[in-house]
């Protein structure tokens, strides 16, 4: 039998692990050459030692970045549906964080049919937590520019802070997993304050002058759809207690390069 | 050589679950050790905990994914961030693993087995002494736990070890509780292997639990350091000397007291152990 060559014997053992994922399938003939067996364990048991550890240790890794997925679909759900996700997308990055990026597409199609917008949920709270730091504008910030001002103010968003449509109110799972969900538009926000991914629905007032505040409108463009300004004023302060207010600027310029307050 | 690894004394790895102490100041170690794979994000947490870490004691990148055994090409973009968060971190020094992990371009986030032959020497001497370049220092380099080997191996692990130690002029990372394991899986002697590991060369050792499945043991890292790695630890120490220690502990992780006191066993069997030799010398 001819030695095999290292990129032989790495391509012979690579499929013997990731082929069948959360099986024990025969491994390749090259491998079971190769490996001897010892006194307690046969070539093809030893080489299942490696399938094992690669299955269960990207089941776990999921299991983390999307923990109301995994109790949703229970153990042995999950487990099923990691085996076909991973046999369609084996992992390309270093670093395992990366893995379950196609989750949320993958479930596209999957019963229920809420489960595709709840891993989009987690996969987004997952972006929110990694994201860059910034220190937020604090009321006492605000305080400090004249209210005559106010009209023409812009404000950026921290990093930390994402909105998310969904066509499913998922968001009701944290309150009790096992809800009945019927399909509804839902409005998310998503943000970190301290080192906490928090949630919350928005109604479309909201949606809107916070689409158009992360547009860079001017704070009375924000108050339009409000029939007092005051609604306008209390939503913002609101954002700022939850700390997703990064900065603020007057137009004619670019927010990315003007100095803040 | 061993001035390039300074003696830092005791330490634990840096996990998630102990954040809040680190936050509050309460966790007292040597030096810690940290995943980087879990710092190469742009923000958050994580980052801020490691600061803090840094701000207080020294630090060592551990890193998984290197894959410096791997047929694929070196992973530039990793290479480029490990090398931006060793810039960044100032680590007393950086390390990964003696196998591959990647085929392909697929990952396969484990440690995976290497044949002992000349030619998987030589793609790990060359891509060490690439890695080195790269990052503009020597690197560390752990054995791992293995189980399997193969019939075309032409010499023992720990001469593999050792050979790529002086031709890639790198550090190694003597993991003795990988050791006890591979030996009690692959029926060779643990103490042939640390007595076949050059003494200069090692700037590191780690310390862990194991699980006894019976037919094999399995490098689990969530359980005590068991009494027999303990005697090994004894013995590599007779024959290395102090070497900076790291007590690993990365499934149901206890309080953060219980994983500092296996550090502190650790200190204790060390200091009787060098004790006990300038008493005899």
């Amino acid at each position: 039998m001819p030695t095999p060559s290292l990129r032989e014997l790495q391509g012979a053992f690579w499929r013997s692990i990731a082929r069948e994922p959360g099986a024990a399938p025969v491994p390749d003939p090259l491998v079971l050459e190769t490996v001897p067996p010892t006194p307690t364990l046969a070539p093809a048991e030893r080489v299942h030692v490696y399938a094992g550890m690669y299955f269960w240790r990207l089941v776990d890794a999921l299991r983390e970045d999307f923990p109301k997925l995994a109790t949703v679909l229970g153990d042995g759900g999950f487990a099923d549906l990691v085996r076909g996700y991973i046999r369609a997308h084996p992992s390309t990055a270093p670093s395992i964080r990366h893995l379950g990026r196609a989750l949320p597409d993958f479930l596209a199609g999957y019963q229920p049919a809420y489960l595709a917008d709840l891993a989009r949920l987690e996969w987004t709270r997952l972006q929110v937590f990694d994201a860059p730091d910034a220190t937020p504008l604090t009321a006492g910030d605000l305080r400090r520019i004249a209210v005559e001002e106010w009209p023409g103010l812009r404000f950026t968003l921290v990093p930390a802070c994402a909105r998310l449509v969904t066509a499913w109110p998922v968001h009701r799972l944290w309150a009790d997993a096992a809800a009945a969900l019927a399909p509804a538009r839902t409005l998310l926000r998503v943000w970190r304050e301290g080192f906490l991914v928090y949630q919350t629905a928005m109604d479309p007032a909201e949606e809107a002058a916070l689409e158009r505040l992360a547009a860079g409108e001017p704070f009375a463009a924000v108050c339009e759809g409000f029939d007092a300004p005051a609604e306008a004023a209390a939503l913002l302060l609101r954002w700022i207690e939850d700390g997703i207010i990064a900065g603020t600027w007057f137009g004619g310029g670019d927010p990315a390069t003007l100095p803040r307050p | 050589m061993p001035e390039s690894f300074p003696y830092l004394g005791h330490g634990i790895g840096l996990r998630t679950t102990h954040f809040p102490r680190v936050v509050d100041g309460t966790a007292h170690a040597d030096w810690f050790e940290a995943i980087s794979e879990n710092f190469m994000i742009r923000g958050g947490r994580p980052l801020a905990v490691l600061e803090r870490v840094r701000a207080e004691a020294p630090l060592v990148l551990h890193g998984v994914s290197l894959s410096i055994g791997s047929t694929d090409p070196l992973n530039e973009l990793y290479l480029g961030e490990l090398a931006a968060l060793a810039r960044r971190f100032e680590p007393a020094w950086v390390s990964d693993h003696l196998c591959w992990g990647s085929f392909g371009g697929h990952y396969a986030h484990d440690l995976l087995p290497l044949p002992w032959t000349e030619e998987a020497l030589t793609v790990v001497v060359e891509r060490i002494t690439r890695v080195q370049e790269r990052l503009g220092r020597r690197i560390l380099v752990e054995n791992v736990s293995s189980y399997v080997t193969f019939t075309h191996s032409t010499m023992p692990e720990w001469e593999f070890l050792a050979a790529v130690a002086e031709r890639a002029d790198c550090g190694l990372l003597l993991d003795v509780n990988n050791v006890y394991v591979s030996a009690v899986n692959h029926g060779f002697s643990a103490e042939a292997y640390l007595d076949g590991v050059p003494p200069a060369r090692v700037g590191q050792i780690h310390l862990a639990g194991h699980s006894d499945k019976g037919t094999h043991l399995l490098d689990t890292h969530d359980a005590p350091v068991a009494p027999a790695v303990w005697r090994l630890y004894r013995h590599a120490v007779r024959r290395l000397g102090r070497v900076s220690t790291l007590v690993e502990w990365d499934d149901h992780i206890p309080a953060l007291e219980v994983v500092l006191a296996e550090a502190e066993r650790a200190r204790a069997a060390e200091a009787e152990v060098l004790g006990a030799d300038a008493l005899s010398a």
